[in-house]
């Protein structure tokens, strides 16, 4: 990577200044600086099993804006998994945003992740809002990371890393949904933002390299709307199922890939690189049914691992 | 006037690494009826070759540089590199079936080099999985072929690839396909400009509507095309 010569001085643990894509977005934000208190949260999760063999969110460590507070027992298909909603108190992501987050699932543990609402990523002058992931699962452990849409605005610049190190034993179901930006607002807003660029690698705990996926959307550069990009859409949908071989394959084959012109909905679903698990994304108009193909899908993958089906969703989310 | 004629072959759609098997989703976009004309064909092989702008197309730059100073364990690393980006399973086998078929012809071609004959012997012990850009990289090395001639090479047979399956698939003519050609071999420049600083962390790569074509065509009925 070409070294980038830096415009501000304080240099946060999450760091995206070197990637060349967010090269045009490295100055001071005019508002509170690049890592300055309440723009550098983290949120640190750790589930284990407590003596009595019950799964429990036993580390939460957290700074300023990310929340979690304690975790519930609302799943009534798994009413032993813990439940947690991330929530920002800032607000949306702002210029200059740096956030990390690390969950870790113990051996033999359940967990269930969701934010609270959207995911707004404000418009953005200077610079850019960034986030960093990490996610271990110990052997036999389970975790469904099913969180709101993210709903870019113009001129919004995010980067996403995140790192899967999961036990080839373990199942995690992770969901990122991408709206096309605030379709509704004013005469309409979609892929109207500078750039996401997003990033997920799988790995063994032994440190293997099981896959990489990363794409950049930057609209005002690309064909975006061309055919076998977005096309027509506007939300888009990517789920990442790290899972043993075995229930890769059942969920395979139960779910059929489709292309509903009518409906406007098209989903599609293949193998991970490395025997790690499977690939399922979505493309569709509006949120909702995208959301519920999602939700149908991580069903899917909760009766190949726990046997149990998803419960249908809350009326008012 | 060598390296000229060398590229000519590399490139030429007779060069007997199998493309013709291959249609890189096209087949089903065609039979949904998505992909019908002209101009949603040049929608289509755009995407296809923007896809592989900043992904196949890095790795086989950086191969390129391995094999220019004979670093066979870089070779390697990023015959690694590439595989564990190729989300379908109907990808990976056409660069692997392609790679093979390149290394070896490259034994052939370059018989007093060793570097073709040892990939290809870890190729069929397990060791490396043998993809395609990077049997491109080597051969243009060896060639001695500069980079701006290997991606300029690659492009066109991505973008030719799918041209190709589309005169047995779609309802367009050879003046259409041409012109599409013609059309985006002029963008592929910009692209080269990019690609060639590119490293690991930065190759990638958005077709989430093709990502679903190839998804339904690994389950699907019309099979005239490997994918």
């Amino acid at each position: 990577m070409k070294a980038v010569n830096r415009q501000y001085s304080d240099s946060p643990e999450v760091n995206f200044d070197s990637m060349p894509e967010m090269a045009p977005y490295l100055q001071q934000p005019d508002a509170m600086y690049v890592g300055c208190p309440g723009k550098h949260g983290y949120l640190n999760l750790g589930f284990v099993l407590d003596k009595s063999g019950k799964s429990i969110l036993r580390e939460l460590d957290r700074r300023a804006p990310l929340i979690v507070q304690q975790e519930l027992y609302f799943d009534e298909e798994l009413p032993e998994m813990p439940c947690v909603y991330i929530l920002s108190s800032g607000g949306p992501n702002v210029d200059g945003d740096r956030y990390a987050q690390n969950f870790r699932v113990g051996a033999g543990a359940m967990a269930f992740i969701s934010t609270g609402a959207a995911t707004k990523l404000a418009e953005m002058k200077r610079n850019y809002s960034g986030m960093m992931q990490n996610i271990v699962l110990e052997e036999n452990a389970y975790l469904e990371y099913l969180p709101e849409p993210i709903i870019p605005c113009r001129h919004t610049r995010f980067i996403c890393n995140t790192t899967m190190t999961v036990h080839p034993s373990a199942t995690v179901f992770y969901s990122e949904i991408y709206m096309g930006g605030r379709k509704y607002y004013g005469n309409g807003e979609l892929f109207e933002y500078d750039i996401l660029s997003v990033c997920t690698r799988g790995k063994r705990p032994d440190g293997s390299d099981l896959f990489r996926e990363k794409f950049i959307i930057d609209p005002h550069r690309s064909h975006i709307r061309d055919i076998g990009i977005i096309h027509g859409y506007d939300v888009f949908a990517n789920v990442i199922v790290m899972t043993p071989e075995e229930s890769a394959k059942q969920i395979y084959e139960a779910t059929e890939p489709f292309i509903d012109r009518e409906r406007r909905l098209a989903a599609g679903i293949t193998h991970l690189p490395g025997g790690a698990g499977l690939l399922f994304k979505v493309l569709g108009m509006e949120p909702g049914p995208v959301k519920a193909l999602v939700r149908e899908f991580c069903s899917r993958v909760r009766m190949a691992v726990k046997g149990k089906p998803v419960p249908p969703e809350f009326p008012w989310r | 006037m060598n390296s000229l004629m060398h590229l000519l072959q590399f490139t030429d759609s007779a060069f007997p690494v199998g493309t013709f098997s291959f249609s890189n989703g096209l087949e089903t976009a065609a039979h949904m009826g998505i992909v019908h004309d002209a101009d949603t064909l040049e929608q289509y092989a755009r995407s296809v070759s923007l896809q592989a702008a900043y992904s196949d197309g890095v790795a086989s730059l950086m191969a390129h540089r391995a094999a220019s100073t004979k670093d066979y364990d870089s070779i390697v690393k990023i015959d690694h590199e590439i595989m564990l980006f190729k989300m379908n399973d109907e990808a990976r086998l056409m660069l692997k079936r392609m790679g093979k078929k390149l290394a070896e012809l490259g034994t052939k071609l370059f018989p007093d080099d060793d570097l073709f004959r040892r990939w290809l012997e870890d190729i069929d012990a397990g060791k490396t999985p043998g993809s395609y850009p990077v049997a491109q990289g080597i051969a243009f090395a060896l060639a001695g072929l500069d980079e701006k001639s290997l991606y300029a090479s690659h492009q066109y047979g991505v973008i030719n690839m799918v041209l190709s399956a589309a005169l047995r698939c779609v309802r367009v003519s050879h003046y259409d396909t041409q012109k599409i050609l013609f059309k985006l071999s002029e963008e592929t420049m910009t692209h080269f400009k990019r690609a060639s600083e590119m490293t690991f962390d930065d190759m990638n790569s958005f077709v989430p509507e093709m990502d679903i074509f190839a998804s339904l065509h690994e389950r699907g009925m019309m099979r005239m095309f490997m994918n």
